[in-house]
């Protein structure tokens, strides 16, 4: 697909998310659905784009400017004393949204020119704070040795890796340990060779993997058997593989290699949206395919979105980003 | 000579006096000691626990459970489903909103691990039969983010399309805040997707399969797919943090009634409830009571719920929300003797580390 292509489809995602921002300046899972963090963290940070993220050209849509600034009120609006997010604005306990809300603004943050567009003078301080949420209350709790062995039998993991959850002081899971190695690493680029917390969680994620490639929610295998990967969950940590360092520097590289394959089995396969918007953009990160795009295109509705879905439509047009902006702010 | 007489120094308290304090002490002290050893439940609770439960043991009347044979999927099943629903005491859904919860968790190739869409298909086709002014599937899946291809593969999408019915992926639903009404999970209320509150009738639809963390996944525990991921996580195993039995209870409780269809046509023993073996039990099972049900099912399995085996049906039935007792349930339809066979019992998963 030509790149002039790619450019256009993007700025028709655009259109779609500046079409479906809700009137409190939210995004939704779906049409006409209630604002919720997610959508809304997903959709700025595909908006940051055309406002100035990552680009060399300084074109900016002037017109979306207003729109990123709604959804990042709105977004300040369900900002917690304790510097966590819950779903949405009436959940008032704090928990893997955060991940996102922490995303975001380390994005903003590290970037000069977002600074100066968009932040204020307390974000800084409210976000070291998130920081230290996620850090002190998401990773999951040590077990104990006898409970750990038991764990090992079962589950065939490793117990001594911590992984980030759900919930505050939950056990840790994939999709939520990759949200929140991408938030810490967009906070610190220095993350994952400085902060022993990153590097037990990159070892957590690579412990988890399936061993046909991929991942799932956590369980490379149940009792004896294996439990198969999944395409969300490959996706994520694929993503924050890429965040946080590359398949050389780190792990085995036939840990990345299984994944991306069994990712682009996910994506042939699939005849859904939402999997098929995430598992482009993972693996565009992985390889270089003049081909990778042409299922997401070919489901992309007129209006610019997929499956009219806010949501969705933000994992399309990240995944048509040339840029990395949203993994490495300010470079 | 004159004496002076000392005046005896007054009490602060008479005998009598401390006495009725020293029991006064002890009778608060009991019920304070009595009310932190009942909870979650609480004193007060406990006691209109059982008061109610002696109530309808008494009194109650039976609950009633149709069992009825089905051989396999390759037949139509809807005159099988519209006997057993007839048999029994099944609400009228007529201009009725109803919703379908089946129980879709993972495609695992040539496992029996998914309510089948022949039964769904039956069941729909049923509730158009009887007047329902709108049928809705809907699902939280527990192990993916994304139900989709899940659908496609389960054959269950086609069902969708072919008899028009829209599904409702409650992982993303818009929420609404439940109070919880038995308050048995240390949780004051749950998130809940606001199409299964505002159904009129929610159906749940489990495959009647042996569980590694409750013993078995029945009619109640298929609630669980209720709870949506977007506030609970995947695989909502913060529900198995505050207690599996609690919260499959609470959830019952918590729900406007419901009634359930079982698919017991190909059932799973063993290693539930993914990786167990296809057993067919060749059963549709319905009923209004899911504690009936259930224990219906269980017995079809081979075991007896009780505090120690599938626990979560002994604690509603305990709680007074449905029988339990085969006295107290009324049989429809085939002799349960006759269809019951010993499933494989799967190894269970202690308590400490049920949150994995």
């Amino acid at each position: 697909m030509q790149v002039s292509d790619l450019a256009a489809r993007q700025q028709s995602a655009f259109d779609f998310l500046f079409a479906n921002q809700n009137q409190d300046g939210g995004w939704s899972y779906k049409a006409k659905g209630l604002s919720y963090t997610e959508p809304t963290a997903m959709a700025i940070l595909a908006l940051l784009s055309p406002v100035g993220a990552g680009r060399a050209d300084n074109k900016v849509r002037t017109d979306l400017v207003q729109v990123v600034k709604a959804g990042l009120d709105w977004l300040r609006m369900g900002w917690h004393e304790d510097g966590g997010w819950g779903i949405f604005h009436e959940d008032s306990f704090s928990n893997w949204n955060t991940y996102l809300g922490a995303w975001v603004w380390g994005v903003i943050l590290k970037t000069p020119l977002l600074v100066s567009r968009f932040a204020q003078p307390e974000d800084e301080n409210r976000l070291k704070h998130t920081r230290d949420f996620i850090l002190v209350n998401m990773r999951e709790p040590l077990v104990g040795a006898d409970q750990g062995k038991q764990i090992k039998n079962l589950f065939s993991i490793n117990y001594n890796f911590q992984g980030f959850s759900w919930g505050p002081h939950e056990a840790g899971w994939v999709i939520p340990t990759s949200l929140a190695l991408i938030a810490l690493t967009v906070f610190d680029q220095t993350a994952s060779t400085t902060n022993p917390i990153v590097q037990n969680a990159r070892s957590y994620l690579s412990d988890r993997s399936c061993p046909v490639g991929g991942w799932n929610v956590g369980n490379p295998f149940m009792f004896d058997k294996q439990l198969p990967p999944t395409p969300d969950a490959t996706a994520y940590a694929l993503l924050a593989w890429s965040a946080t360092g590359t398949a050389a520097d780190f792990y085995r590289a036939d840990t990345t290699n299984a994944a991306v394959a069994k990712l682009t089995v996910f994506l042939t396969a699939s005849k859904s949206d939402l999997t098929i918007a995430l598992t482009t953009w993972a693996l565009r990160l992985w390889q270089d395919d003049p081909n990778q795009f042409d299922t997401l295109a070919k489901q992309q509705s007129k209006l610019g979105g997929w499956g009219e879905s806010s949501f969705v439509t933000a994992f399309g047009a990240l995944a048509l980003s040339s840029s990395r902006y949203y993994f490495k702010p300010g470079s | 000579m004159r004496i002076n007489r000392v005046k005896p120094k007054k009490r602060l308290l008479s005998r009598r006096q401390f006495t009725r304090l020293l029991l006064l002490g002890a009778t608060s002290g009991t019920i304070f000691v009595a009310e932190i050893a009942s909870r979650p439940l609480g004193l007060f609770k406990w006691l209109g626990v059982n008061f109610n439960r002696v109530q309808r043991n008494m009194f109650g009347a039976q609950s009633q459970v149709a069992i009825i044979t089905a051989l396999t999927y390759e037949n139509d099943l809807l005159p099988a489903l519209r006997a057993g629903w007839n048999l029994v005491d099944m609400p009228d859904v007529t201009d009725k909103r109803v919703v379908l919860k089946p129980n879709i968790i993972y495609n695992i190739p040539g496992g029996e691990v998914n309510t089948r869409p022949e039964v769904i298909d039956a069941t729909i086709r049923l509730l158009v039969e009887k007047g329902a002014k709108e049928v809705i599937v809907a699902e939280g899946t527990a192990y993916q983010r994304d139900i989709t291809d899940l659908l496609w593969q389960s054959g269950i999408m086609q069902v969708l399309l072919n008899n028009k019915v829209q599904f409702v992926d409650l992982n993303y639903d818009d929420l609404v805040k439940v109070p919880v009404k038995g308050g048995y999970a240390s949780r004051d209320f749950y998130w809940l997707p606001k199409t299964v509150v505002e159904a009129d009738l929610l159906i749940s639809m489990p495959k009647l399969k042996t569980h590694h963390w409750a013993g078995a996944t029945l009619s109640m525990k298929n609630l669980y797919g209720i709870v949506p991921g977007l506030k609970y996580g995947w695989p909502k195993n913060t529900l198995h943090v505050t207690g599996i039995e609690a919260n499959i209870v609470e959830l019952y409780h918590t729900l406007a009634p419901p009634v359930a269809i079982v698919d017991g046509i190909v059932g799973m023993e063993g290693d539930g409830p993914l990786f167990g073996k296809s057993r067919a039990a060749q059963v549709l099972v319905l009923g209004r009571d899911l504690v009936a049900v259930d224990a219906t099912c269980a017995r079809i399995m081979g075991f007896e719920p009780g505090p120690n085996t599938i626990k979560h049906i002994w604690f509603a039935d305990w709680l007074g929300l449905g029988f339990m007792s085969q006295d107290k349930i009324k049989l429809r339809g085939v002799e349960l003797n006759s269809v019951r066979q010993p499933f494989v019992a799967p190894s269970l998963i202690d308590e400490e580390i049920k949150r994995y």
